[in-house]
């Protein structure tokens, strides 16, 4: 591949989860600037994530509702979490609004809440998925009154007579400001500030004006009769929450250690346009520090980057869906499951012996339909693992059409080289070591084992 | 491709085998069989087990108030003192307590609960408080700041997933469920070939990392499944998930394994329906196996090295449920065994079931005492580091 076309590789696998064949047919001969432009008009599509409507019951009817109704009333809700999980996989695996979806995936674990409910779920999911590449302060309102949210951080016992800090502390230290930049006292103010909030028996955001404290607050050095919307304003107010914001934007899209210089500069541009996300990210995408060479190849794919990235890239489509939820688990990010507020960890902190080793075999496992042979640690009972899985339904069965990469292989001169940088990123690899490990004189079955083999190698872990 | 790595393989090439040895086969043969420092075996119970019905307060009349049916009968319970009683499942276990092997913690956890599986095993995870959201564990740390240099397996979860408490800093424990197989799985040729270039060098991109990480889990599963092969216990276990497990431990331990702290869950202790029976099982499962490790451990001359630790991630509501079950309560009682325990007995008082925190156990010891204790005491470290905090320790070892 030509410089340019590393580009487009680069901005495929940060932008959204890996380039396709047919990605790089279309685009190959096209400048990465005209790629990117396509890229962004993709992600305008915004489709909604749903499987369906299920009505929850409101809470006398629930009270109503006799053992059986209940156990089947969640497992319904459980079997639309899944499919709600899957429809989102292939979404991601299909879509071309990519980077849509990478966001999406960006403040699932941004504004991380592990919801019981499939109407709470999906209802939250759209909001990421609608707000999530317009003004940050939409999306933050929209998330502050969202029910799941309101729900998840006790806002719904956050009232008057005695206000719930959770949702409060979680807003400064995690989704805006970061540690360090509030007191004690600015999240005691705030939470009283959004008494009140809550939402209603069809879950739809309320405003109990009686449960609210119109008392005088003094938040962030500002002393005024201050509801929640006030205390999301002066939020935005502090340009510490652009910073925060982008520096996060930053390790997620270009690297997990943060130029300060080359950030500071965009959490400026960020805070003067009124914290445009989409404009943000059209400033990373099309800067030259995005493809300088420290910043290509050099992140750890996270487990749904690898997962997506790897059905992507291989032309592959899952029959079964227990089996994409099972990796999901023995990989460490179920999605719908964060695994607490503070969302997933990131980085090296994805791989530990197991997780790498269960990576490096998976290509196998699924080319090969074989057993990964690994246990996942014991569920729950109640419904709060909502994802539980029965052993004989892991079977990890997978469609593959191998046709247009074995074509475009054929095609080429040097099909290991093209290979090599078609799938992996960064350097490229010595490709004189794999020859030895490539059996058989049939071409395309020595074709097949190549990808294996370069599927199945720590590089290709990293994005 | 690192430059490293790069500039390996031309040495490798030249280099011969010996040069090449993997460090852990010559640690292997360097290090004679016997027996390495202390051993921590920590026992957890996912779920949420009821303490209540497992340590019985008999004597308390709001205990059975609040059980009508699902109260353990003050004549069946194993009795411990005046106060308080095992399981009548417990009856293995209770022979090792009469042995004086065994401290029981009343009322343990931490301020401001959550009942929240999740969050709550997280809190035990890590060492945090309940406000904090800390991404390394307590045996992470133990890791980083005691095991500079050391393999992954001087912490081993016998399991499929490695669990937040083992994940430090810098360094990692290793899971690890079957030596046998998981060696099998990796005996591909082709990962040999990949990393037999690599150096032991610093590791500065998370390419390095990923090699690293995958030479070290390399080493560590061939040196655990050449000592799995060292020992095989003749003793008697349940043939239950648990004991399995265990017997897997004690067979490491016996083998002479450099391993300090091993890691073991048993779960199902989420008890909202129909418990009475469910808690009866697990139980007996809980102290056949231990009861059998224990006795096995004695006769190999290791019990007084080794420290057993069970924890739940929360006790239960005292009232039971509507559905001849309890919910997601706070407090709860803790378990150390040993045979060189200085608190062998119940160590403190009895939960006030009359002063109760809305309804729950309130904690009498912050589970991070727990902590320091058996860091500075039997790991021998600084726990200040680990935890982050000055703990009062417990006078328990």
């Amino acid at each position: 591949m030509n410089a340019n076309q590393e580009r487009i590789k680069h901005l495929y696998n940060r932008a959204g989860f890996g380039m396709r064949i047919e990605d790089w047919q279309s685009w190959k001969s096209q400048s990465w600037k005209r790629v990117l432009k396509q890229v962004l008009k993709d992600a305008e599509q915004n489709e909604t994530l749903t499987v369906g409507e299920l009505k929850a019951p409101s809470p006398i009817e629930r009270k109503m509702m006799d053992k059986e109704e209940r156990r089947e009333l969640a497992k319904t809700n459980r079997i639309f979490i899944k499919d709600l999980n899957i429809a989102w996989y292939k979404r991601m695996m299909f879509t071309e609004a990519q980077l849509r979806e990478k966001m999406t995936l960006f403040w699932h674990d941004h504004f991380a809440c592990r919801l019981l409910f499939y109407g709470f779920a999906e209802k939250q999911n759209n909001t990421f998925r609608n707000y999530g590449l317009g003004k940050f302060g939409d999306l933050l309102e929209a998330v502050a009154k969202d029910p799941g949210m309101l729900q998840f951080l006790n806002g719904q016992q956050n009232k008057k007579a005695h206000p719930n800090e959770n949702f409060a502390r979680e807003l400064l230290e995690l989704f805006t400001l970061g540690r360090g930049h509030y007191t004690e006292k600015d999240i005691q103010e705030a939470a009283r500030a959004f008494t009140g909030w809550g939402f209603d028996l069809n879950r739809q955001f309320i405003f109990r004006r009686r449960q609210h404290d119109t008392g005088l607050k003094t938040f962030l050095g500002r002393t005024g009769n201050f509801d929640g919307d006030d205390i999301l304003r002066i939020i935005l107010e502090e340009k510490q929450t652009a910073q925060f914001l982008t520096y996060k934007l930053y390790r997620y899209f270009v690297n997990e250690k943060v130029n300060e210089g080359v950030a500071n500069q965009w959490a400026e541009k960020f805070y003067e346009s009124d914290y445009d996300i989409g404009q943000l990210l059209i400033t990373m995408f099309s800067s030259e520090h995005f493809y300088a060479k420290e910043n290509v190849g050099t992140k750890i794919k996270s487990p749904t980057e690898f997962l997506v990235g790897l059905m992507r890239q291989t032309n592959m489509d899952f029959k079964t869906a227990d089996g994409i939820i099972f990796l999901q688990k023995v990989l460490g990010q179920m999605l719908f499951q964060p695994p607490g507020v503070a969302g997933w960890p990131a980085g090296r902190d994805w791989i530990d012996s197991s997780t790498l080793i269960v990576r490096l075999r998976i290509p196998r496992v699924l080319f090969n339909a074989e057993d990964l042979g690994v246990e996942v640690k014991g569920e729950f009972a109640g419904n709060e693992d909502l994802l539980r899985l029965k052993r004989k339904n892991r079977a990890l069965e997978m469609l593959i059409d191998w046709e247009p990469l074995l074509r475009e292989m054929e095609r080429q001169n040097n099909a290991f080289d093209w290979l090599q940088s078609f799938l992996l990123a960064g350097n490229p690899y010595e490709l004189k070591e794999v020859t030895p490990f490539i059996r058989g004189s049939e071409k395309r079955d020595q074709f097949k084992q190549l990808v294996l083999r370069l599927l199945s190698t720590p590089e290709y872990q990293m994005c | 491709m690192s430059t490293s790595r790069r500039d390996f393989l031309k040495i490798s090439s030249l280099a011969s085998a010996s040069v090449l040895m993997p460090s852990f086969v010559q640690k292997l043969s360097a290090q004679a069989q016997g027996t390495h420092g202390k051993k921590l075996v920590i026992i957890q119970l996912s779920g949420g087990n009821d303490g209540l019905n497992t340590i019985v307060p008999f004597e308390d009349d709001r205990y059975y108030q609040a059980r009508p049916t699902l109260g353990i009968a003050k004549e069946v319970v194993l009795k411990l003192n005046e106060l308080q009683g095992m399981n009548p499942a417990m009856k293995a276990l209770r022979e090792v307590y009469d042995q004086g092997y065994m401290s029981i913690l009343n009322s343990v956890g931490y301020p401001n609960p959550d009942r929240s599986h999740f969050r709550s095993m997280d809190i035990w995870h890590t060492g945090s408080s309940a406000k904090d959201h800390w991404n390394t564990g307590w045996l992470g740390r133990y890791l980083d700041h005691a095991c500079k240099g050391d393999d992954p397996h001087k912490i081993m979860e016998i399991d499929g997933t490695l669990s937040l408490a083992m994940k430090g800093e810098s360094m990692k424990g290793i899971a690890i469920q079957d030596p046998k197989k998981l060696r099998q799985a990796m005996k591909d040729p082709w990962f040999t070939h990949l990393m037999e270039g690599q150096a032991e060098g610093a590791v500065q991109s998370d390419l390095d990392y990923l090699y690293k990480t995958m030479t070290e889990t390399y080493s560590s599963v061939d040196y655990i499944y050449e000592k799995s092969r060292i020992f095989q216990s003749k003793a008697d276990y349940p043939q239950t998930q648990l004991g399995k497990k265990l017997k897997m431990v004690a067979e490491l331990i016996c083998s002479g394994i450099e391993t300090s702290v091993f890691y073991v869950s048993f779960t199902g202790f989420d008890t909202h329906v129909r418990q009475a029976n469910a808690h009866t099982r697990l139980l007996t499962q809980y102290s056949e196996a231990v009861a059998a490790f224990i006795k096995d451990l004695k006769s190999n001359e290791q019990w007084n090295h080794t420290a057993v630790m069970t924890f739940s991630e929360f006790g239960r509501r005292v009232d039971q449920n509507a559905s001849g079950g309890t919910d997601h309560g706070k407090a709860n009682n803790l378990f150390l065994m040993g045979g060189k325990l200085q608190g062998a007995g119940i160590f403190n008082e009895a939960p006030d079931l009359a002063k109760l925190d809305a309804g729950d156990v309130g904690y009498r010891i912050d589970f991070r005492q727990v902590y320091a204790t058996l860091l500075d005491k039997w790991l021998e470290t600084d726990p200040r580091k680990i935890l982050q905090a000055d703990i009062k320790q417990l006078n328990l070892i």
